[in-house]
């Protein structure tokens, strides 16, 4: 037995059973839960299919272990993957628990439509994402007490997914190394009184910002997630809004109330594109406008996009409508550690819109000062 | 109000706030512009959300549930309602399926995998697929004992070993 698997044997994290929760403070009590399986069932029911289910992930990542599936392949394999996470009991890898890798694997060799379904409260990286006889992933998070009846609402295709990535899924788990997250294993003893110091030496360069500068391919980059339908935005205009003289470098000076000078948040342009669904179903997706501030000399690297807007639009087939991204004095700055002071800097600030951060559909720019 | 509590958190005790805030007004190294400014900010949740006025009482068997202080670490005398398990969910199942679906990220989709089409023959697969063992609380009792162990995190990465 591993120190891991010591560790929830102790804690009693069971090894059967959906995840619809976070654990410790991120938990709630349920006062029932819909399962996957359960409602799987219910819906396949309907149709008169036969389900087969093997929960046991030990049985599935050992040889013959699907044997008992007849008849087999089946026509659709869906794969359950959980993460437990809590406070005070940070994950020890990104992957998926319970021996994840082995159990998707092990089912893709006899499966050639396995659907992979994750439910973490975090990221996990994704080593089989490739495999050709994975069809589908979905990431499901942590759904709550109707786990099973959102999730077959998605994969019968009474929702259309229009979810999108809050974070960017690497290749390999290494390519987080840049974050810096001290291995503190040593630490629970320690007497040295700066061995916690963290100087989060990756400044403004964190997860897609990272990835985006440092041109690094990912799996699934921030902001990314597929539809049963399909997108376009075309038609970027960019705009002054703001009424007064001239804009200055820093904020005009004003009683500060909570939240700071209330200036940075006056509108100074905004930005509209269109937004059509050009498939043949009805859903959602999320633009997304992204500034590319200028590089500021003496300063930390400047991320070469940073969200600055997204909206949620739900559109029939063949429809189109116009999305405004409102762009405050905060948007357009960036944070002078030397003035102690939000600035907007000179020089030219890009403007671009997309699906996801790697798929700009529309850009533009702007010049401020 | 204390995060995450008292001092000694578990143990109970003194507070950084509390009796020490009424000393520091009193001896002039606080202002009672700043203490009226800490006030509003925690109370404006409070009559934002009327809670000053017929809002429910406690459910009781909030006390039970708190496995992390437990029962007898509350020094507070919460006024508890007279009944248990007081039904507040009101359309939650419907809002709760809907943002569950919201919540879910399609990243891969080939073959026409999806949305299915009515499949005959459907394998469900893994620990995570089926109903769970150990009761609707996911910090139950055993949490207590939960030795801390603190950025476990390691990188670069350790082979899968659950």
């Amino acid at each position: 037995m591993s120190p891991t698997q010591a560790r929830r044997s102790l804690i009693f994290v069971p090894e059967y059973g959906t995840l619809p929760v976070g654990g410790g403070s991120g938990t709630g009590i349920l006062s029932y839960l819909v399962d996957p399986l359960t409602a799987i069932k219910a819906r396949a029911a309907q149709d008169g299919s036969l389900v087969q289910y093997i929960l046991n992930n030990t049985l599935l990542s050992t040889p013959r272990g699907l044997a008992s599936l007849q008849p087999t392949p089946p026509d659709v394999c869906l794969v359950f993957l959980k993460t437990w996470a809590e406070e005070g009991e940070d994950r020890s890898t990104l992957l998926a628990d319970w021996n994840s890798t082995a159990v998707v694997e092990s089912v893709a060799s006899v499966c050639n439509n396995t659907i992979v379904v994750t439910h973490s409260g975090g990221l996990n990286i994704l080593p089989w994402a490739e495999n050709p006889n994975v069809t589908a992933i979905l990431a499901a998070h942590l759904p709550g007490t109707e786990t099973g009846n959102s999730l077959v609402d998605v994969l019968y295709g009474d929702v259309n997914p229009s979810g999108r990535l809050p974070y960017t899924i690497a290749k390999t788990q290494e390519d987080y190394a840049f974050a810096d997250i001290t291995n503190s294993t040593a630490l629970v003893t320690t007497r040295d009184p700066n061995a916690w110091q963290s100087d989060f030496t990756e400044g403004l360069l964190i997860d897609y910002r990272h990835f985006d500068y440092y041109n690094q391919s990912v799996q699934y980059e921030f902001g990314f997630g597929l539809s049963y339908s399909t997108f376009d935005i075309s038609s970027l205009s960019v705009s002054k809004v703001y009424g007064g003289y001239n804009i200055s470098s820093t904020p005009p000076p004003a009683k500060i109330i909570p939240g700071g000078n209330p200036t940075l948040w006056d509108v100074l342009y905004r930005a509209t594109v269109t937004v059509s669904n050009t498939g043949d179903v009805a859903g959602a997706t999320v633009p997304q406008l992204y500034l590319s501030l200028p590089q500021v000399p003496g300063e930390d690297p400047t991320p070469l996009k940073v969200l600055r807007g997204f909206e949620k639009v739900s559109l029939q087939p063949g429809q189109n409508t116009v999305v405004n991204f409102d762009l405050t004095r905060r948007d357009l700055s960036y944070w002078s550690i030397y003035q102690q002071e939000w600035v907007i800097a000179g020089g030219e600030i890009g403007v671009s819109v997309g699906l996801s951060s790697r798929d700009i559909k529309a850009t533009s720019s702007i010049r401020v000062l | 109000m204390d995060m995450p509590g008292t001092i000694g958190f578990r143990a109970g005790g003194n507070s950084f706030f509390g009796g020490n805030i009424t000393t520091a007004v009193n001896n002039g190294s606080l202002s009672e512009d700043r203490l009226d400014d800490m006030i509003k900010r925690i109370m404006t949740p409070y009559f934002h959300l009327k809670q000053d006025t017929d809002f429910p009482s406690i459910d009781p068997s909030e006390i039970p549930l708190n496995s992390f202080f437990g029962a007898a670490a509350s020094t507070v005398a919460f006024p508890l309602g007279s009944v248990a398990n007081v039904d507040v969910r009101e359309n939650h199942a419907t809002l709760i399926r809907e943002l569950g679906s919201a919540g879910t990220v399609l990243l891969k989709n080939v073959n026409g995998a999806l949305p299915l089409k009515a499949p005959k023959n459907i394998a469900v697969l893994g620990n995570d697929a089926g109903d769970i063992l150990n009761g609707e609380y996911f910090s139950a009792a055993p949490y207590q004992s939960n030795p801390f162990g603190y950025g476990k995190l390691c990188l670069p990465p350790k082979q899968d070993d659950r």
